[in-house]
Parts: structure tokens; sequence; C-alpha cells
């Protein structure tokens, strides 16, 4: 499941007051390990998950996610 | 990774994966045992009943056991990740079904024995049954 859609997660997590991978995955509804596989590039979340990570951090889509494929 | 680091609906993977090898092995050795005549049918039924009750008791168990120690994760629906790693673990687990079941066909017409049959049958349940859990534990694995 690995992808070509890098994120800031990981950045944005410090800046927001080092919230936990867990505190994240409680706010979007997701389990830990799938906030990490995100993070880690090697699950793509679905635009709906996107955009729910987006809200939390109160930043635009493109702020978190960015494509790095070709099209 | 330690267990304990494993999500829950992993652990749950990893429990009917062992619980499948450690209760089917016995019971298909059983079953051979029978077939060659090394065990009579009478001994060979009560173990494979005994088997059958065995696994279902220790499903039942390990899981109750699991939600117990991790009470959230029990109540928390699937998400996304997760049903999609379920979904292709189905996926390949059916076409195991589907080889088994032409399998079973097949035996048929080459021993006409019920016995057989459903021997053969219940082989192809379980290993797609091993198939759907083991790639949901690669699938969880490859993510981690």
């Amino acid at each position: 499941m690995g992808c070509a859609i890098r994120n800031r997660i990981r950045e944005l997590r410090a800046a927001h007051g080092e919230m936990t991978q867990q505190a994240l995955a409680d706010r979007i509804g997701v389990t830990r390990q799938t906030v990490n596989a995100i993070e880690l590039g090697k699950y793509s979340p679905t635009l709906e998950m996107a955009f729910r990570i987006a809200a939390v951090f109160g930043a635009p889509l493109d702020a978190v996610f960015q494509f790095d494929g070709t099209v | 990774m330690r267990f304990a680091d494993m999500s829950f609906r992993e652990k749950g993977a990893w429990i009917t994966c062992l619980a499948l090898v450690g209760v089917f092995t016995p019971f298909f050795w059983n079953s051979w045992q029978q077939f060659t005549g090394a065990r009579d049918r009478a001994t060979a039924i009560s173990t494979a009943f005994g088997l059958l009750a065995l696994f279902v008791v220790v499903e039942i168990v390990a899981h109750a056991v699991l939600a117990m120690l991790s009470p959230r994760e029990a109540r928390t629906p699937k998400d996304e990740r997760e049903r999609l790693i379920e979904m292709r673990a189905t996926f390949l687990a059916f076409q195991v079904l589907v080889v088994g079941a032409l399998l079973a066909v097949a035996v048929i017409h080459a021993t006409p024995s019920a016995w057989v049959m459903q021997q053969v049958v219940l082989f192809a349940i379980v290993v797609a049954e091993l198939v759907k859990f083991g790639t949901q534990i690669v699938l969880f694995r490859r993510d981690a």
C-alpha cells in the first residue's frame, strides 16, 4: 500500500503540542497503527480521512498532503 | 514488533491463525489415520468432534480475553485501512476456496466417498481461512 503522497503529519503533530499518534487517531476515528501507516507513507488515506486530518490541524489539505507522482 | 504494539485486529488474526494450525493439524492427521485404517471410525469421529469443540472454545476464550485486555479497541469499529486489508485478504482466500471446491469435485470422481469429499471441503475451508488471516497479518506487518 505504498503511495506517492507525502505528508507533514509528524511535523504538524509536533507543532500542535507534541500531539501523539493515539490522540490524532482518536480525533479522526482510526487506530494508532493506521495513523502511523499514513505518516510513514505506507497507506494513502481516503479523501474524507485526509480532510479530517487537515481539519484537526486547522490547515488546508495541501498543507498536510503533497502529491509526488506525475500525471 | 511486540504483541503489545499490534492493533486489536492484528492480534485477533494471530489468535485465529494459531488456533487454526493448532487444532486442524491434529484434526487432519486424525482423518488421515482413519483413512488409512490406523484408527477406528468411532475413535476418529469422537476425536474430530472433540477438536472442533476445542477450536470453538479456544476462539471464544482467546478473543474474549483479548477484548477484556483492550476494551476500547474492541468497541471501536474497523477503520478504512483495516476494512481494506480485510477485503484484500478475503478476496485472496476466496480464490483458494474456489480451487478447493474444484478439487472436491475432482475427488468425488476419483473416490466416490462422501467422507473423503467432506474432508477435502473442510481442508479447503481451513486453508482459505489460513490464507485470509495470514494475508491480514502480512498486510498489517507491511504497513507497520
